[in-house]
């Protein structure tokens, strides 16, 4: 019976005696005194100072490889593919270490390997008003759960896609694409170009090229690997999968310029395996792509062994035409960095890592590994390294080929600083050591000015000239209470924030730009709630200045604890946790609730109008709220 | 339903380090089900017993004390899910799947099931709730819980072929 079974697994797990220990002497201290209001704050930050211990372990060796590699780029052209190989091989192996591997079945290639010329096609939704993802760049698209070209909107529910036909209070779902024999665990996004659908996903499983069946060799070819899938969605009732791309690692991020896909993974090579990675077994210490067709192992020449080798991941980024249905190029580096910024004709990947001098004092650095790109091509550039960490995406921005970015550097205190560097990475401009012991919260670049919040004990919105960007200035500073999370330009003139009042609530607020050294607040509004997804998750929020439209989720919960005196003990509504999703209209210097609609789920919410009515995506269902009356008019 | 019927006063007190004793398994496990990660797990309880420290509960009888921190335990685990740091480590964290695909009969495909049908699964044959006393607790309705019983054991059959249930 599947229920013995269950108690069997279920009753052999149980908590470590030592974190038993640990929290019945917590239990003990903390019963006379008050407890902090966010321990689970507390719990990440903890958890991220190990990691950092981690992380730091192998910076010393790290630099000493740096130099010694250095040498072997001049020689790359030169060497074989075999003796690159030969060489990753030896660096991989030496990170070879025992731990528990796991295999299953292997699943069936069910893929369609027909490509076919792009047709002309009218685009869909020609005439209609509808809103795009919002972006950190206006050109470049970037994947997201919830999509609309104008007529049909396609949703991620886990591993699902529901199709709907958008006819407003007549919307209906047409058509389900059950994916979970593609994907783990949730399907991580999707971009629609002219009539198809690409679909991001990523799984763990042998890769059907291996035509050895035997146990060993299923075991030893398991790995993550990142699939695109391209649906052709001319009707959508019946989708059908077109193409289907592989390469190695898992998802890590993406984005979209006109039809070429640029997808980012990160490939660890087999080290945790039981079984020794041997040399001919290229599969375990290589990455592999398929374009549709055929099964490779990357070119020697399209890794970059500038840098170190005794990092034990490989940062891919690979780009694809959707248009041709082409895989066009691959370019790899070690290393666990993430692709941060995308402009139209570079892609910035960046690394942090920690420095420790003692136990308590550390620093940190970032690697920034610049690509260009153009139409698929992509060429390394350089890489460098700078003080401080990058908060998000929209913290880098390019203008005339210089980069310029925020960061905050962990010192005896933290540092904040704003770089300008030119089309080789190297500094041409900075102001450094702004707003001692705060961090950045957020920062917008707008056209020649920057906008960035720091916050600990008060909050000032900096704005920045960057008009010379050998000489970058500090212009204006404005200190009110409470931060900003996300900054959106709103109108010429007008900056939007979202972020949080000194006790924790969500508050919005309009600031006034248009004098840059003297920039005001018009207005901000608390609403009655903890969290809003949109402050970490730029897709959830929607700002439209044309329609005059703010959306955005929130949650309200309660971490509380000081009034609990008064609370009523079987009252179980007191842990109530409800979302709801806000639509603003801003006018006449003031914000306007328009409407509260209540939702289900718990997160990953996104919303999106087409003319004049609103959906809003929620557990796999979908809100339609007309933008005349503002009520929910249907739930499909 | 068993919230409210079996008494008539709250009188019935547990000391946390009883309490803890007694439950810290059972909160233990199910935050394990919803989160799929020994060390959220373990954050998960101690947040858990802290709220039970200072709101001081009294209940009913044994089975409401059992329910409240049930209802605690999802509730700080959605807070968990859902928070930003989560959120971005959500995707390396694979190592106790792989070592409970080594270990275990079917648990390890359980793990592999959406969020909510883990929690109604692990409620309903590992705690033995009825379909009424899991929409309760997770505070949803009877239907719901159905379904989400229902989808999650649809999955279960296909990926534990033969497996009775």
């Amino acid at each position: 019976m599947f229920k013995d079974k269950l108690k069997n697994d279920l009753d052999k797990l149980s908590p470590d005696e030592q974190t038993k220990s640990a929290i019945l002497s917590r239990i003990d201290n903390e019963k006379v005194k008050p407890l902090y209001p966010k321990i689970i704050s507390a719990v990440a930050a903890c958890l991220a100072i190990v990691l950092a211990v981690g992380v730091m372990a192998n910076v010393d060796k790290i630099d000493e490889n740096v130099k010694k590699h250095e040498k072997k780029v001049t020689s790359q052209t030169k060497t074989s593919n075999q003796t690159v190989y030969d060489k990753i091989y030896k660096a991989v192996n030496k990170k070879n270490r025992s731990y528990k591997s796991y295999f299953g079945e292997s699943i069936k290639d069910e893929h369609s390997s027909d490509s076919y010329a792009s047709d002309t096609i009218q685009e869909p939704g020609a005439s209609k008003d509808y809103s795009k993802t919002n972006t950190v760049v206006e050109d470049v698209d970037e994947d997201d759960l919830f999509k609309t070209d104008g007529d049909y909107i396609y949703q991620v529910d886990e591993s699902d896609i529901n199709i709907y036909k958008a006819e407003d209070k007549k919307t209906k779902k047409i058509k389900t694409l059950d994916l979970s024999k593609y994907t783990d665990y949730n399907i991580k996004g999707m971009y629609l170009f002219k009539n198809k659908l690409v679909v991001l996903t990523t799984y763990y499983d042998v890769l059907p090229y291996t035509s050895c069946k035997c146990k060993y060799c299923t075991k030893i070819n398991k790995q993550s690997y990142t699939t695109v899938l391209i649906y052709d969605v001319k009707n959508p009732k019946e989708a059908k999968l077109k193409t289907k791309f592989i390469q190695s690692g898992y998802y890590n991020s993406s984005r979209m310029i006109d039809d070429t896909l640029y997808l980012s993974s990160t490939y660890t090579p087999d080290i945790y395996s039981k079984n020794k990675i041997k040399k001919k077994e290229k599969s375990r210490y290589l990455p592999i792509f398929y374009d549709g067709k055929n099964y490779h192992y990357q070119n020697s020449g399209c890794i970059n062994l500038s840098d170190k080798l005794d990092k034990t991941s490989y940062s891919i980024i690979a780009s694809y035409s959707i248009d041709y249905n082409l895989k066009i190029d691959d370019k790899s580096f070690f290393g666990y960095a993430d692709l941060k910024f995308v402009s139209n004709n570079n892609a910035y990947f960046t690394e942090e890592s920690y420095r420790y001098y003692n136990k308590e004092q550390f620093t940190n650095k970032t690697k920034i590994t610049k690509f260009s790109i153009d139409n698929g091509a992509i060429k390394f550039v350089a890489s460098k390294k700078i003080e401080g960490g990058i908060l998000n995406s929209f913290s880098m921005d390019e203008k005339d080929g210089y980069l310029r970015l925020v960061t905050t550097q962990q010192k005896d205190k933290s540092y904040n600083h704003l770089f300008v560097l030119d089309k080789n990475l190297h500094k041409v401009g900075s102001v450094e050591n702004l707003a001692k012991n705060e961090r950045i919260y957020s920062a917008r670049f707008l056209g020649d000015y920057a906008y960035f919040v720091t916050y600990r004990n008060t909050d000032p919105l900096f704005c920045a000239d960057l008009s010379n960007p050998q000489e970058p200035k500090i212009v204006s500073e404005l200190k009110i209470p409470g931060f900003s999370n996300y900054l959106h330009p709103f109108g010429k003139n007008k900056i939007f924030g979202l972020g949080e009042t000194d006790g924790g609530n969500t508050k919005i607020a309009m600031y006034d730009i248009s004098n840059k050294e003297k920039i005001k607040e018009i207005v901000t509004k608390k609403l009655g709630a903890n969290y809003s997804d949109a402050s970490y998750d730029h897709h959830a929020i929607m700002v439209d200045e044309k329609k005059n439209l703010i959306a955005f989720p929130v949650d309200t919960f309660n971490y509380n604890y000081d009034d609990y005196d008064d609370y009523d003990y079987e009252d179980l509504s007191y842990y109530e946790d409800v979302s709801y999703y806000y639509i603003f209209k801003f006018s006449n210097n003031k914000f306007k609730l328009k409407a509260r609609i209540k939702l289900d789920d718990i997160y990953k919410f996104r919303g999106l109008y087409i003319d004049d009515y609103f959906y809003i995506s929620d557990s796999g269902h979908l809100r339609i709220v007309s933008l005349k009356t503002f009520k929910q008019v249907k739930k499909v | 339903m068993f919230f409210f019927t079996t008494g008539t006063e709250k009188h019935y007190i547990m000391s946390s380090e009883q309490a803890f004793n007694k439950y810290s398994d059972m909160v233990w496990r199910l935050a394990l089900s919803k989160t799929a990660s020994r060390e959220n797990a373990d954050d998960i309880l101690q947040d858990v017993f802290m709220k039970y420290v200072h709101k001081k509960p009294k209940f009913y009888d044994e089975e409401h004390l059992k329910a409240w921190l049930l209802r605690v335990t999802i509730n700080c685990s959605n807070s968990f899910l859902r928070s930003p740091w989560e959120k971005k480590t959500q995707a390396l964290d694979d190592s106790f799947y792989i070592e409970m695909k080594e270990t275990s009969q079917v648990y390890y495909e359980v793990l592999k099931l959406p969020e909510k049908y883990r929690t109604a699964i692990h409620l309903h044959y590992y705690e033995g709730y009825s379909v009424d006393e899991i929409a309760k607790i997770c505070k949803s309705t009877p239907a719901t819980v159905k379904t989400w019983l229902f989808r999650g054991r649809e999955i279960l059959k296909q990926t534990l072929e033969g497996e009775d249930f």
